[in-house]
Parts: C-alpha cells; sequence; structure tokens
C-alpha cells in the first residue's frame, strides 16, 4: 500500500509535491503521469481563471493507494466530480462515503480545511475532475446563508450530477492531455460545469418529479371516468392503469405524485362529497335509498368512511324529501 | 448604405471609440446602440489578459458596413456566426457570403482591412474572440512537444497564415453556441458560460490549425456551395431517415464519392455521422423540454427505441433515461 500526504491549492505547487512523492513523472507543471510501479493514467492540473482551478485524474491503480489529504492554507471548496468506474472511497472524520459509480451520488463539495482520505479503487478506471474554487469567490455568488451552513455542518456536501454536467465531463473522456488545445477545452469545461453548480444555488428549486405530458393527459381521463362513476364501486386498479396505458406500479406512482393521494383513497374521498350532495339534496325518502344508489353492500361500511371524511354522522347531514304542501 | 471605420482589439480599450462612432453607449458590459441602426443586444468581456470576446445578437435595421482597421496588428479575431439573412465580408482580394448556411467561421489577421457588411432586416449572431498573436502560439506549441511523432508536428511559425481563412465550424462547436444562446446575456452565469464557450472555441480553432484542414476558398466555389446547401437540407429534414448518400450527392450534382470526399474536407465528418449526430443533438433538445417520453422522442427523430437508446449513450456518455432524472435548466427570465 502507498500512503501519500498532499494538500490542494490554487497553484501548481501542490502537484510538485504529489509528484516528489510519488517519484513520478512531471511535465511542464501541468501533467504528471503515473509511475508504471503502481498504475497508469495521468493526473492533470492547469489554473483557469483567478480564483479557480481544475486537476483531472484519469488513472487506473494496480495495488492500494491512500491520498491523505491535510489542511490547505488557502481557504478554498473542492468540488468533486466522480465518473469513476466503481465507487471510490472518501473518508472525512472517520465516515466513509461512496463516491462515483453510476448508482452512486458523484458530486462532493469538500472543505479544503478539513482533512480527508481518498482511496481509489484498485483495477478500474478511475476518472474524478475537482474544481479547486477560492471560497470567497463561491461565497460571492451562492448568496444562500442556508446553503453554506449545510456544508459546514455536514462537512461535506453530496449529491447527484445533473445531467448537462456528466456529458461535459464524459466528452473529457474523449481526449488526451496531449492533444492540442486540451488546456483551452479542459478550462472551457470547467467554466461550463461552474455555472451549472452556481445556476443549480441561485435557483435553488427541488428536482421535480417529471411527468411528460402524454402522461399527465392519460391521468387525468382515468379521473375523468372516476368522476362519473362514483355512483359505483371503485373500478380495479389494473383496469384504471390499463385505460392510462401504463403498468399498475407506475400508474399509482405517477398518480400519488400528481395529485398526493393514492386512486383508491382519492375515489372514496369524491364518493363521500358526492354522498353529502345527495344527503342534503332533499330528494331521497331515506338513508337507505342513498346507500343503495350508491351501490354499497353494507351501510355500516359507508358511515364509517363518511364520519372518517366530515367528523360527523351522516344522519346529522340527512334532510328528507320535501313534503309537498 | 451607412458606413462606419474602426477598430478591434485584445484588450478593451476600442469599446469606448466603437461605440461613440456608433452614437451608442456603453452600459456595464453592454453596448447599446440606437435602434436606428439595430436593436439587440450586445456584450463584451474580457475572458482572460489578451482574450476578449463580443457577443452580438441583433437585427439590423439599416444596411450598414463596418470598416475594419485595426490600430495594433498583434491580434487575430476569430469569428464564429450564425446569422440567418444577408451578410458578406470582404478582404483586400476575395468576398465572401457569410451566416448560418455559408461560411461560418472567419480568421482575421489584424493587420488585414475587412468590410463586413450586414443587410437591413438580416438577423445577425456574432460571436468574435480577439485573442493576442503569442496567446495562441503558446497554446499551440505547448503541446507540441508531447505529440507522439514529433517529425510531423510544426512550429506555429511554419504555418501559412492567410490574410483572411474562412472554414464552416464543427457541429460541436455549433452546439455549444446553440447552447449559450439560450442563456440570458449578463450575470455571473452568462459570463462563466461565454468564457466557457469561448475556450472550447479557442480548442477547435486549436484544432483545425494542427489538421491543416483545407483552407475551404480554395475549394471550387460552386461545389462548396452544393455542399452547405445539403447540410442545410439534412438540417431543416432532421426527423426523416438518412436519405443515403447517393441521393443527396445527385441532389448536390456531383458523384457519390467526391460528394463524401468534400463532405469531409468542409465538416471532417461523414455525411450520415454528421446527420445521426444532429438528431442525437435533436433529441437531447425535445428531452430537455420535457413533454415527450423517450420512446416518443426516439420516434420523432426516426430511429428505433434501443437503437436510439445506445447511440445516445456512446455520443454523450450516458442514457437518455439518465439525461432525464438529472436535468436542470437555466431559467431564460
Amino acid at each position: 500500500m502507498i500512503e501519500i500526504d498532499h494538500y490542494y491549492s490554487l497553484g501548481p505547487d501542490w502537484q510538485k509535491e504529489v509528484a516528489e512523492k510519488f517519484n513520478a513523472k512531471y511535465i511542464s507543471e501541468k501533467i504528471l503521469l503515473m509511475p508504471e510501479s503502481c498504475g497508469k493514467g495521468s493526473m492533470y492540473f492547469t489554473e483557469v481563471i483567478p480564483g479557480v482551478s481544475v486537476t483531472l485524474l484519469d488513472i487506473v491503480v494496480s495495488e492500494k493507494v491512500k491520498l491523505n489529504r491535510r489542511k490547505s492554507e488557502q481557504n478554498l471548496y473542492i468540488l468533486q466530480y466522480d465518473l469513476s468506474e466503481d465507487g471510490n472511497q472518501l473518508e472525512i472524520n472517520k465516515k466513509k462515503y461512496e463516491l462515483g459509480d453510476e448508482n452512486n451520488l458523484g458530486l462532493a463539495l469538500i472543505d479544503s480545511q478539513i482533512p480527508s482520505t481518498f482511496i481509489p479503487v484498485v483495477n478500474k478506471k478511475v476518472f474524478t475532475l475537482r474544481i479547486i474554487v477560492d471560497k470567497k469567490m463561491l461565497n460571492l455568488h451562492i448568496r444562500d446563508e442556508s446553503n453554506t451552513q449545510k456544508i459546514k455542518k455536514n462537512l461535506l456536501y453530496y449529491n447527484y450530477i445533473d445531467s448537462d454536467s456528466k456529458i461535459l465531463i464524459h466528452s473529457l473522456k474523449d481526449c488526451s492531455p496531449f492533444d492540442v488545445g486540451f488546456e483551452a477545452f479542459i478550462k472551457g469545461i470547467t467554466l461550463k460545469i461552474l455555472a451549472n453548480f452556481i445556476n443549480f444555488y441561485l435557483n435553488p428549486k427541488e428536482l421535480a418529479f417529471k411527468i411528460i405530458r402524454a402522461e399527465t393527459d392519460a391521468l387525468s381521463k382515468t379521473i375523468d371516468y372516476l368522476l362519473n362513476n362514483l355512483q359505483y364501486q371503485f373500478p380495479h386498479i389494473v383496469f384504471l392503469a390499463e385505460m392510462a396505458g401504463m403498468s399498475v406500479s407506475k400508474y399509482k406512482l405517477l398518480f400519488n405524485k400528481t395529485y398526493k393521494i393514492p386512486p383508491r383513497q382519492y375515489f372514496i374521498q369524491e364518493k363521500v362529497k358526492y354522498a353529502y350532495k345527495l344527503l342534503t339534496s332533499q330528494k331521497f325518502n331515506s338513508m337507505n335509498e342513498i346507500i343503495l344508489y350508491l351501490n354499497y353492500s353494507k351501510a355500516k361500511y359507508f358511515i364509517e368512511q363518511y364520519e372518517e371524511y366530515f367528523n360527523r354522522s351522516p344522519y346529522n347531514d340527512f334532510v328528507t324529501i320535501k313534503a309537498t304542501p | 448604405m451607412k458606413k462606419f471605420t474602426h477598430h478591434y482589439g485584445a484588450d478593451l480599450e476600442w469599446v469606448q471609440s466603437f461605440a461613440s462612432k456608433l452614437k451608442g453607449r456603453v452600459q456595464g458590459n453592454f453596448i447599446v446602440l440606437p435602434e436606428t441602426i439595430s436593436n439587440g443586444e450586445r456584450y463584451f468581456l474580457e475572458c482572460e489578459k489578451g482574450v476578449v470576446a463580443l457577443y452580438s445578437d441583433a437585427i439590423y435595421q439599416i444596411d450598414t458596413e463596418f470598416i475594419q482597421e485595426n490600430i495594433s496588428d498583434d491580434f487575430l479575431s476569430i469569428y464564429y456566426t450564425l446569422t440567418e439573412g444577408e451578410a458578406k465580408v470582404t478582404g483586400n482580394k476575395f468576398s465572401y457570403s457569410i451566416g448560418r448556411w455559408y461560411f461560418n467561421m472567419v480568421v482575421v489577421d489584424s493587420k488585414t482591412k475587412a468590410k463586413f457588411q450586414a443587410m437591413a432586416g438580416s438577423k445577425v449572431f456574432v460571436l468574435c474572440i480577439f485573442i493576442k498573436k503569442d496567446i495562441i502560439e503558446s497554446l499551440y506549441n505547448k503541446n507540441q512537444k508531447f505529440s507522439q511523432n514529433p517529425n510531423k508536428c510544426k512550429n506555429y511559425n511554419q504555418i501559412k497564415m492567410q490574410e483572411m481563412q474562412m472554414y464552416r465550424m464543427n457541429n460541436k462547436s455549433f452546439h455549444a453556441i446553440t447552447d449559450l444562446r439560450k442563456i440570458k446575456a449578463g450575470g455571473i452565469l452568462f459570463d462563466l458560460n461565454l468564457m466557457g464557450t469561448v475556450n472550447l472555441l479557442i480548442n477547435e480553432y486549436l484544432t483545425i490549425l494542427n489538421e491543416e484542414r483545407e483552407v475551404l476558398h480554395l475549394v471550387n466555389k460552386k461545389d462548396l456551395s452544393e455542399i452547405m446547401l445539403s447540410q442545410r437540407y439534412l438540417m431543416e429534414n432532421i426527423d426523416i431517415p438518412f436519405p443515403g448518400n447517393k441521393l443527396i450527392a445527385n441532389k448536390a450534382n456531383m458523384s457519390e464519392s467526391k460528394y463524401i470526399n468534400l463532405f469531409k474536407k468542409v465538416t471532417s465528418d461523414t455525411p450520415c455521422n454528421f446527420f445521426i449526430c444532429n438528431k442525437l443533438i435533436r433529441s437531447k433538445e425535445l428531452l430537455q423540454e420535457n413533454t415527450l417520453s423517450i420512446a416518443q422522442v426516439a420516434t420523432q427523430i426516426n430511429l428505433t427505441n434501443s437503437y436510439f437508446s445506445s447511440k445516445f449513450k456512446s455520443y454523450f456518455g450516458i442514457s437518455p433515461k439518465t439525461y432525464t432524472k438529472q436535468l436542470q435548466r437555466y431559467d431564460r427570465d
């Protein structure tokens, strides 16, 4: 196992230290080539604009490597985007997090003042982009205090990578740091990702559950059906899902998300409301007539449901037929 | 026709005089021109020392000619344009139509006297990058020494520079610019995106220099315009299945092999690949709009569902399903 101590800074000095400790080839203060003894790949570093730097780690290690990051002198945030083949381990204050991989969260925001340990997976492709940002620069744009508080409290902010940033990072996989114009390319990608990150916090809206229009139309079709057939029993959920052209589980899920109530519950609620209308309509001789009309098999069941919704007995609401003088 | 003589530069010194010559004013990073000439946005930004971007999206009210006589000759101007309507660039020796469906990437040496004409009613969109020659040179030379075959690579000084070079921008740049256009000008988000886009475009220019892509004005003018026309045809009929090289070559009055060769020269891509890539980018836009399901999008661009998913994944790196899950958009307002 190789264990290496390092820190981050906006300038290239930190990378030099890493190169010396690794005994790695270091080219023009930008590219660090992994020594063959412990793996292959490269680590690229460049300054982007004042206050923003970026480093791209694209390696496959053949033995366990532990990268201990110590507190840095500069006050920085590190935005870590991880698109590795398998989950990498990140240890902060003895708490372990998994980063990277399709199923895991890929974005972590780390405070440079708190030490952490990064353990890349062995014999799998490790691909992480770290944007090193001056705290002052980022705080200037993320004015919302609650976000900065969140970062302080959890020591680490942890999220999904948004799709467009993911595509941008993937496009880096197609080129090599030795390409002409790679420096300009990675700078461009970094700035766009940073803009996406800031945009997310400037307009902090929940990533709304996405329902496409065709699906909303199908849902409202089934709702119409339910409302027109309040008099009868609840049609089977399979029937409704079929009507909407979805699987049962998808139908239930979408229904829940849109109307915040399960389909059956929704139907009962509407049915009871309808019953109230009938009770006060003065068109029925007895309550039993209404219960029969609404196709309840037991009066007790109806009364239960009614009481649950209105918190009073249906007898209190019932008005008999108007006696014709 | 209204004529203006002015100059640009790789610093912000030209801004004030440019604005006053056109009877406009400078407001923050915007240059506001009188509405009698054009209305729209004109935004400048110094991306880093020696790199200045000018973003302009405007409709011209009268025929206008900009005569560019630069004071210094130490920079290059790279113009990326998506103009719809009539616009022309004239150098010492030649004159070309520029715009979305013509030449849309023009590189002008600052010592050249260039005239830009925009006719009334044309929607002019230009992203200009003014960059110091020594920055380009150092960026270019820096990576040359890592090159795998050092015999092949050339020093920057050995590259023959025309006074004016005309290109068609590649697909990636085209869409990088369209993406930028979706964001409202002004503010930190736009600045970061603009700087990012400028860097991506500089990368493209460096790649072109390295590839020694044939400078397009050496190709037969008529053939070239046929190629651009057929590109336009493909882009405007993105929802049909690929019509086949034979058919579009016929349309352009060329043999199939000549057509493909020329197409590769212009776009550095084959017609079919060009078409599929644009389909995929269109599908990404459709997914962003969030009104259609993935299957419906696949039908819309005329690909089968599974083929679409695998192509999407190989082009963008993530599957359409993952893409829709973590979508985040810019608010235009």
